[in-house]
């Protein structure tokens, strides 16, 4: 294969080494939770991927403080994991959002909203891992193009191709809500 | 609506659904729990079999580790000479076995039921007073690990060797994840080697489905201690890996 993960474990020597990951983990959990639920759509497949990438930093942890940028290596991890990720998360039940409603399907004023929402969200589901990514990356972490490229390892190219095919099948079930945007290079 | 203002909003209500963060912090710890637990156990077989050649070894060369760097409890200066089985040159087999160890196939050798009684890897070199991180060694198919904190010129640095099944990487994340590297030989070993600030990075293949890995990392570099010098080091602690290799007696 062209790549392998970088991997390391550390043992925790003293308080401080355990003090200094838990630090950084209770700082950036949330947003890595945040990122994660983002990218595969499923809270339990981001709970696994979390923990997952976690463990892995506290294996590696000279390495990640060595890092110019943690945060931004850790997103990288996570990113990389989840596309190499073998669990068909496939046959887990699609929670269908209506459930999610305590009050029921919503009715009213917002109702068609809501409803254009959830159809938008099933589409995404429905989009192939590194195209969601690629939106996730554009759209939810405002990465450019050419940082998205580092993080997936592939080209900028490759980045704008997967993001148009990706903005093409949602736009071809939602068109009507949709307005293109732009797609020159994206910086 | 605009695709990127749908999309944001789409992923701010996606992002609010995240699971529990406390939950998962726990859960992260039991693993890391776990894996001390794990640690622990092979430590404490390693040692077993250990005692157990030490007490059939007549030789007295079969107790002089490899090289004398390793758990130094004193601190002191390590030996700078190389293993006298490997020695430091790139013409000469890093593989080369030390055949006053006892090996994996000596009978005198007792193993502990369903695990390993040796290490694979052993650095033969290491700059300074080190010592060895014994939660971060790992024994595994296709994966074995060693991690050593050492003092150099003043400054704390951690040295992972490790081998891993797999191919030459293309990308090193912990050095940026760029894909520019330095083609090397180490050892008639064709390798790359990943730089940054803080951190090299060398692999090379083994040509045996596995690679072997040097990783050298400071928190802080100094005047002395420079992006170079952390590449050097690297180096040379490749040039000295070696493999099927015993561990060294705790202690020495």
């Amino acid at each position: 294969m062209g790549e392998t993960t970088d991997s390391r474990s550390r043992g925790v020597l003293s308080h401080v080494d355990m003090s200094d990951f838990d630090d950084f983990a209770r700082r950036e959990l949330d947003g890595l939770l945040r990122y994660a639920t983002v990218l595969t759509g499923d809270r339990e497949l981001a709970r696994d991927l979390v923990q997952d990438v976690l463990f892995k930093a506290y294996r590696r942890w000279s390495l990640v403080v060595a890092a110019d940028h943690p945060r931004a290596y850790l997103r990288t991890m996570l990113t990389r994991a989840h596309l190499s990720w073998r669990r068909t998360w496939a046959v887990r039940n699609v929670v269908l959002p209506f459930d999610e409603l305590p009050e029921g399907p919503p009715t009213g004023d917002h109702a068609g909203a809501i409803a254009d929402r959830d159809a938008a969200l099933r589409r995404l589901s429905e989009l192939p891992r590194r195209q969601r990514s690629v939106l996730v990356l554009r759209y939810y972490e405002h990465l450019t193009d050419a940082e998205i490229a580092d993080v997936l390892g592939c080209s900028a190219v490759t980045v704008r191709g997967y993001a148009a095919r990706a903005l093409a099948n949602l736009r071809a079930d939602i068109a009507p809500t949709l307005v293109p945007t732009n797609q020159t290079e994206h910086s | 609506m605009n695709t990127e203002d749908m999309l944001s909003d789409l992923f701010a209500h996606e992002a609010d659904r995240r699971p529990d963060s406390a939950t998962v912090l726990d859960a992260v710890h039991q693993r890391i729990a776990q894996r001390g637990r794990i640690a622990g156990v092979r430590a404490a077989s390693a040692l077993g079999a250990v005692a157990t050649v030490a007490v059939i070894a007549v030789s007295a060369s079969v107790l002089t580790a490899p090289s004398g760097h390793h758990a130094d409890p004193a601190g002191g200066a390590p030996q700078s000479t190389p293993a006298t089985t490997a020695p430091a040159t790139r013409t000469t087999t890093a593989l080369a076995t030390d055949t006053s160890t006892p090996q994996p196939s000596d009978p005198s050798v007792s193993s502990p039921a369903g695990g390993r009684s040796y290490s694979t890897i052993n650095a033969g070199w290491l700059p300074g007073p080190a010592k060895q991180n014994p939660a971060g060694t790992s024994n595994g198919p296709g994966f074995e690990e060693r991690d050593w904190d050492v003092t150099v010129d003043g400054v704390a640095m951690d040295v992972i060797i490790w081998t891993e099944s797999g191919s030459l990487p293309s990308q090193m994340q912990a050095t940026g994840g760029q894909s520019d590297y330095l083609p090397i030989t180490v050892n008639g070993h064709p390798g790359r080697e990943f730089v940054s600030a803080n951190v090299t990075i060398i692999a090379f293949d083994l040509g045996n489905g596995t690679v072997a890995y040097v990783g050298p990392s400071v928190q802080q570099k100094t005047a002395t201690i420079t992006s170079a010098r952390i590449a050097a080091i690297a180096v040379k602690v490749a040039d000295n890996m070696q493999f099927n290799q015993h561990d060294p007696f705790s202690g020495r």
